[in-house]
């Protein structure tokens, strides 16, 4: 066990190495197969929310008391003291004397890597602003794996918003360890930003830029599709063109690998037609329960416990 | 004009005894007509305390006797390296030479400060606006020290985060920028919010 996880805070998807990502969703694996019920008795975890969600939120409370610890925290900050204009420094520094593991979602970016400096608590962050969101990335690993029982030489596409995306960029950074052919997929307008592609050169991964699903989805392993934000358009005609044209339907599944797995953060929109859930290739519901794992293992592996 | 060569001849900046040089006095002296005879030492000591002059050979900024000579620095920047090493508050007698001719650079901005010293930290941020400006250390006309720029590794407190909802721009904190060379450019990437900016994008500064 990396003795390095412990106390550790997760902010970026790159403060992990390839080992300590591979020594997670080992973890993940386990504890999936076999429920640790009394693992985290007696330890606190603080929830907090300075946002909505619904999905990360749950997930992180369902997997710590699936552990057998206990929840404290706030899903709405209205009710916090940073209503009453708090620093969220000294919010931290006070929460951190309350519990012993903190995960947080803030809607300003760098918000988790300032909370880190508050408290020797591990923060394990659960999305800044359009910056990070970590356990995502890890919960998408996880689940390439799990379909694919190989991370290492898969043809992956990352379709939809890939500009502002920040799941996208993490997973991709991510990827970085793991040598995959990588097709991105998007308007032109959304398409990878600049500096990722000059990594993935940099890294000598091969790569691809596609307007059209169509274009490469029978060469995928993996099609990973987010969702085209209405706001992300300065012309919100072109927002309506686009979100008609931009779709996976059942036609697009004519002829694909069989081993081909749909990915999804959630929510969707009108990207994916939901008649794709019924089919061998949707993934993206066991994707959403995989993240209960998954942080099963985080708040496992920094408290010292597994 | 043979008085005027006479009193540099006598030391322009090795003033005689019982005479001092009036730095103002000195920004209006003219130059000996056989430069060759000057001595090394002058020599030098016109190299880097950076005397400049205009066609008629009129010396446009002063000489300085201790302190700090910001030099070669790309035309424009000037001011803002003033205002990233804080300078004007720091009560000291400050000189800034703007669009002076250069024969290198044809033109370039140019500080004097009398009496302060920069440290490595502070001439490394200057490298950061002008990474081919000269900086040395006078004392008593003489250089005694001259610097060798180079980028900063990190940048605290003085920049400010240009994305709006990076966590340094609504909380009281410093800032925490890395800094690294992309393509022959300055870029730096802010510790917080993690976005990567071209160094003219930075706008403000916290001073």
């Amino acid at each position: 066990m990396p003795s390095s996880l412990i106390n550790r805070d997760l902010i970026s998807i790159n403060d992990l190495t390839k080992n300590e990502i591979l020594f997670i969703l080992q973890l993940a694996k386990d504890l999936k197969a076999k429920p640790q019920p009394t693992l985290l008795q007696n330890k606190v975890l603080a929830s907090l929310f300075f946002e909505p969600s619904t999905r990360t939120r749950l997930s992180f409370e369902t997997a710590m008391e699936r552990l057998g610890g206990r929840v404290i925290g706030f899903a709405d900050k209205d009710v916090t003291s940073a209503s009453k204009g708090e620093t969220l420094y000294d919010s931290i520094r006070i929460i951190g004397q309350y519990a012993d593991v903190i995960a947080m979602r803030h809607p300003l970016e760098g918000s988790a890597r300032r909370a880190a400096e508050a408290t020797d608590k591990p923060i394990l962050n659960g999305g800044d602003g359009a910056n990070q969101h970590p356990t995502q990335t890890l919960l998408d690993l996880f689940t390439i794996q799990e379909t694919q029982k190989k991370l290492t030489g898969l043809s992956i596409a990352l379709a939809g918003d890939l500009k502002y995306g920040r799941t996208v960029h993490s997973l991709m950074q991510a990827l970085l360890h793991f040598s995959p052919r990588l097709y991105f997929i998007a308007p032109k307008t959304l398409q990878m930003p600049e500096h990722y592609l000059e990594e993935l050169k940099k890294n000598k991964i091969k790569f691809s830029l596609h307007e059209k699903m169509e274009e490469v989805i029978k060469q995928a392993d993996i099609f990973y599709l987010t969702r085209i934000q209405k706001e992300r358009f300065a012309d919100s005609m072109d927002y309506e063109r686009v979100k008609n044209v931009f779709r996976l339907t059942l036609a697009h599944l004519i002829g694909v690998k069989k081993n081909l797995k749909i990915l999804h953060p959630l929510p969707r929109v009108n990207e994916l037609d939901d008649k794709i859930d019924t089919t061998s290739h949707a993934y993206y519901f066991q994707q959403a329960e995989n993240g209960l794992y998954v942080r099963q293992a985080l708040l496992g592996a920094v408290l010292g416990k597994i | 004009m043979r008085r005027q060569c006479d009193f540099l001849k006598r030391g322009l900046f090795e003033p005689g005894r019982g005479q001092s040089i009036n730095p103002w006095l000195v920004g209006r002296v003219r130059w000996p007509e056989r430069p060759g005879e000057l001595s090394e030492q002058r020599k030098l000591l016109a190299e880097h305390a950076t005397i400049h002059m205009t066609q008629d050979k009129k010396l446009l900024v002063s000489a300085i006797k201790n302190g700090t000579v910001i030099d070669h620095i790309n035309a424009g920047q000037a001011l803002k390296i003033i205002r990233f090493l804080n300078l004007a508050a720091q009560n000291k007698l400050v000189t800034v030479g703007l669009n002076l001719p250069s024969k290198l650079m044809k033109i370039k901005d140019l500080i004097k400060v009398e009496d302060w010293e920069i440290s490595l930290e502070e001439a490394n941020q200057v490298a950061l606006i002008a990474p081919q400006s000269t900086i040395n250390i006078i004392k008593n006309y003489t250089v005694t020290k001259k610097f060798a720029l180079k980028l900063p590794e990190k940048i605290e407190h003085l920049l400010v985060c240009p994305n709006p909802k990076c966590i340094t721009n609504h909380e009281p904190m410093d800032s925490f920028f890395y800094v690294k060379l992309r393509k022959q450019k300055v870029e730096v990437s802010c510790k917080y919010c993690e976005k990567q900016f071209a160094l003219d994008e930075i706008k403000d500064y916290k001073i």
